[in-house]
């Protein structure tokens, strides 16, 4: 194991000799020679913090499991004729409740981000996103109702159940914007660290952020704006920019479905 | 060569396994895409017959707790082969993207693809619960193979951090 010749694949931690394209054992693409960066040996503190790092990022998946059964639930409430505000809200509070738990079992992480504002760059950025995903969102969503793809319905559950205007806001906007930023960009991410790099957290966290909002359609749109709330979180160390322009954006939409807009 | 490293071989294969269902499910996405687009627009073809005699304006019965006009049920009825086109398409581009990415980053992408194809199934089963046991089969031998891939990249990414010996 110690051959300082031999390449280890990141797939499977197999020894493969050097000069190998693709690994011998998982078939995973070797990195060339030359780019081989010389890492520092590893040592038993990083051997624990490996484990604890694969023991933690369990977490997620027990959070992935929770969600498919919120969904599940969702659609027996829906199916058993439970006026859909109320499935809404139920659904909303349980993402509250998520998201205090999700915050508790990763206090220091997501308590750091908390304590920092972003400062001005943060909101200069936040100011920038905004921008980009109201032209880039506008754009992609007019072209599916020009295709003929029309949204599943929304905040006019709110007011078709005579609740007052202001609850779309509150409900439709305001708190999926926090709570799905601490529950995705803080605690997820947060998890996902620890066992995958950089890049392929912020993927990872943006692909079942898009997943959990249950449309292919709508995936690519979704996934962009994990990526966007993802990069935005990195950037600023906070998650106060990414739930501005995620609240900002969400409010957006809500306005022009509940004037009878066709945007987004 | 490989250090004498027998449970690497043994993980390393169920990560091949696991990156190979992942293109097959990209094939399988894409082979029934048209056969679904088929389906649906035999299946509304037969609803919208139904709706003919109604107004555009007429309230219909809630469906799904919400409530629709005629006119919308049948713009929705109209545009439901292409939905379903259009989203098997982007789910094959998607295990598609997927599978490339698994011969980088076995871990990362196979979390991805198990992630999609639960949901998909889930979703798939809330429209339509018939559909969970279509194809059975396949969707267990992926599923297992999945799961055991993803088990066998979050070992391999504990190993990678072990000392050498």
């Amino acid at each position: 194991l110690s051959d300082p010749e031999l390449v280890r694949c990141r797939g499977c931690a197999v020894m493969n000799p050097p000069g190998f394209r693709e690994c011998i054992a998982c078939g995973t693409l070797m990195p060339r020679v030359e780019q081989t960066k010389a890492t520092p040996a590893s040592t038993a503190a990083d051997h624990l913090r490996g484990l604890l790092g694969a023991q933690r990022a369990r977490g997620v998946l027990r959070l992935f499991v929770g969600l498919v059964c919120l969904v599940v639930a969702a659609a027996v409430a829906r199916a058993l004729a439970v006026a859909p505000a109320i499935v809404e809200l139920v659904i909303r509070l349980t993402f509250v409740l998520l998201a205090v738990v999700c915050g508790l079992a990763a206090r220091p992480e997501v308590g750091a981000l908390l304590t920092r504002s972003g400062g001005w760059r943060g909101m200069v950025l936040a100011v920038g996103g905004f921008g980009v995903m109201v032209s880039v969102g506008a754009l992609y969503f007019r072209g599916l109702g020009w295709l003929g793809f029309l949204p599943d319905g929304g905040p006019d559950v709110y007011i078709e159940s005579g609740w007052p205007r202001w609850t779309p806001y509150l409900l439709h906007a305001a708190a999926p914007a926090v709570t799905e930023e601490v529950i995705f960009r803080g605690y997820a991410m947060a998890r996902l660290d620890e066992v995958l790099s950089a890049r392929e957290s912020l993927i990872v966290q943006a692909a079942l952020f898009a997943l959990l909002h249950l449309g292919a359609i709508i995936f690519p749109s979704h996934f962009a704006m994990g990526l966007l709330f993802g990069a935005l979180r990195r950037r600023t160390r906070s998650l106060y920019p990414g739930m501005l322009v995620h609240a900002g954006w969400n409010a957006t939409i809500t306005w022009a479905e509940l004037a009878g807009l066709r945007f987004p | 060569m490989s250090g004498g490293d027998d449970g690497g071989y043994e993980r390393g294969r169920r990560v091949r396994k696991a990156s190979k269902w992942v293109g097959i499910l990209a094939i399988l996405f894409a082979v029934s895409a048209p056969i679904l687009y088929e389906q649906e627009q035999t299946k509304t073809a037969s609803t919208l017959a139904a709706l003919n005699g109604i107004e555009d304006g007429q309230v219909l019965r809630p469906i799904g707790g919400r409530i629709y006009t005629a006119g919308e049920l049948r713009q929705r009825l109209e545009s439901l082969p292409r939905r379903v086109l259009a989203a098997d398409l982007i789910l094959a581009g998607l295990m598609a993207g997927l599978w490339v990415w698994a011969r980088r980053s076995p871990l990362p992408a196979i979390a991805c693809a198990l992630a999609m194809f639960v949901v998909v199934q889930v979703v798939g089963g809330i429209y339509s619960p018939a559909s969970i046991f279509e194809g059975l089969l396949v969707k267990i031998f992926a599923l297992v193979a999945l799961i055991k891939g993803l088990r066998s990249a979050l070992e391999a990414r504990a190993a990678l951090r072990t000392p050498p010996a």
